[in-house]
């Protein structure tokens, strides 16, 4: 039987929770908004001696990530939280993570660039930097998504960066029911970290350099990492829904109301909410409409997508975004 | 589903009631969602916050645009019947801080409920200071039985710091006795 505290806390406390519960052992931060909840939490739960970690105050989030990546080489689980401004100011280094393989968790509470309210330019602008990329719905789903990520990130089939992305405002400043695991079962789904290789002795301080494939070889090396990350996000979703008793689809896609549908919406995060109950509405009136969600943007799960077609029959996919790239019409 | 629109001024709690009322439904084993709305939040602003109750976890995140029930914890914005009444269902019930009778608001007519308390009043006497969450969440509990206040009292210990815990649970029992609940 599973433990847990029911609790009423934002998107962006249930994610500072899950950190908590991940025993993360390096903490580099810089506020922003709406991330700042998130590592304040942490900082307070650092101080009081609830989490033994080393929080690192940064002056910017590009420092903060170079921060992260020398934690991340000498092989300790680590974590931050930006967004916007912030993980656009970051994009140098967000580059290099992967090259390392350094399977850092980052929590985007998605924001525009231009104002305060959740779009998802900052997240789209990375989405070529070698991070796993899973959008959520819900303050609940950020929390069991955060725990995930790192059994995703560092499973050694994968070792490449992951983000959890929840909609800013509307997931990470609205309350909401959720159901805090107890350490004990977290620690049954979360073994600690075990770096592959760990590279540098921090005791030490020398210049580092290690032997790597020439460049075509690692952006092959770096695909086939990505490859395998589906099947471990599919692993996570269901070892998870074993102990803790919730899935989200098969980790990648969540379909709804798909079943004899002509039509499908496809949405991402908190959008969905709405989208179900739209279903709901045009089902009762007798049209035969579904959803499918994606929760994996990186990888992209294509063939998940043609095979629920195949399933379903169904004959056109309506696509529901929270971003523009201009001149190309579409997002 | 039940939804409901807290409206308040900057600095009464109205987000605040959200997450007590949020927490003692998730404590009656019920789901929560308390969505502030974020503008240029001041100091006395008038400011909006959504509140919704359900048995099954509540995924939609839309503002609440036709609520079945309003509470209002500032006395002149509940004479506002076109900011506070906007959208209220026919049948709806409103919970409100005011001095005046429940028949003197324009908007009573279509409504099956009002509850009214002088919460400024109660919060003056309990906390010294006009912040009136916790009574208009005790005149909430008394109007829509929707909520303990077993569990509002538990959501305060758990919320609120502990120097607030006494005040607040006088607030709301205090509120509690001395609303007045009109069947329109």
């Amino acid at each position: 039987m599973v433990k847990e505290k029911v609790e009423f806390i934002t998107g962006n406390d249930a994610v500072a929770y899950a950190v908590k519960l991940a025993r993360v052992k390096v903490i580099a931060a810089y506020p922003i908004t709406p991330q700042s909840p998130v590592t304040e939490k942490l900082s307070e739960y650092v101080a009081n001696g609830e989490l033994d970690a080393e929080f690192i105050k940064v002056e910017g989030e590009h420092s903060c990530l170079a921060a992260m990546r020398g934690a991340g080489v000498c092989g300790v689980r680590t974590f931050t939280a930006t967004c916007g401004p912030g993980l656009m100011y970051a994009h140098e280094n967000l580059e290099c993570v992967h090259r390392d393989r350094t399977p850092l968790v980052i929590a985007v509470p998605n924001r525009s660039y231009s104002s305060l309210f959740p779009d998802y330019t900052d997240s789209m602008c990375e989405a070529t930097t070698g991070f796993i990329q899973l959008f959520v719905e819900s303050a609940q789903e950020a929390l069991d998504t955060t725990l995930q990520g790192f059994r995703i990130a560092e499973d050694h089939r994968v070792l490449m960066p992951l983000m959890v992305l929840y909609d800013g405002y509307v997931t990470s400043h609205t309350g909401a029911t959720v159901r805090l695991p107890s350490q004990e079962d977290v620690d049954k789904f979360l073994p600690p970290f075990k770096p592959y290789v760990v590279r540098v002795d921090p005791s030490r301080s020398e210049y580092i350099q290690w032997e790597r494939p020439g460049v075509p070889l690692q952006e092959m090396e770096h695909e086939m990492a990505m490859t395998n990350a589906k099947e471990v996000i599919k692993e996570a979703n269901e070892e998870y829904a074993k102990i803790f008793g919730r899935s989200y689809g098969d980790g990648l896609v969540e379909p709804y109301r798909v079943e004899d549908a002509d039509v499908v919406l496809v949405t991402m995060a908190s959008m969905t909410g709405t989208a179900r109950q739209v279903v709901d509405a045009l089902r009762e009136k007798g049209k035969n409409v579904g959803l499918l969600r994606l929760r994996s943007f990186r990888p992209f799960p294509a063939e998940t997508f043609q095979e629920l077609q195949k399933k379903y029959g169904f004959r056109a996919m309506g696509v529901c975004e929270r971003d523009v790239t201009h001149g190309c019409n579409y997002g | 589903m039940m939804e409901i629109r807290i409206h308040g001024r900057g600095g009464q709690g109205a987000v605040t009631s959200s997450k007590l009322a949020g927490l003692a439904a998730s404590i009656e084993g019920k789901y929560g969602q308390g969505l502030p709305f974020y503008g240029f939040e001041r100091r006395g602003a008038p400011v909006e916050v959504y509140l919704r109750f359900d048995e099954k976890p509540i995924l939609i995140s839309s503002r609440i645009y036709e609520p079945d029930g309003i509470i209002v914890l500032d006395p002149i914005l509940a004479e506002l019947g076109n900011v506070v009444a906007r959208g209220l269902k026919e049948g709806g019930f409103a919970v409100l801080n005011t001095l005046k009778d429940p028949e003197e608001f324009e908007y009573a007519g279509k409504l099956s409920k009002i509850a009214t308390v002088d919460a400024t009043g109660v919060a003056l006497k309990t906390l010294r200071a006009p912040i009136t969450n916790t009574a208009i969440l005790g005149a909430f509990a008394k109007a829509t039985g929707m909520l303990k206040l077993s569990s509002l009292e538990e959501a305060i210990k758990r919320i609120l710091r502990e120097r607030f815990h006494k005040p607040n649970i006088e607030a709301l029992r205090m509120a509690y006795d001395e609303t007045q609940i009109k069947e329109m």
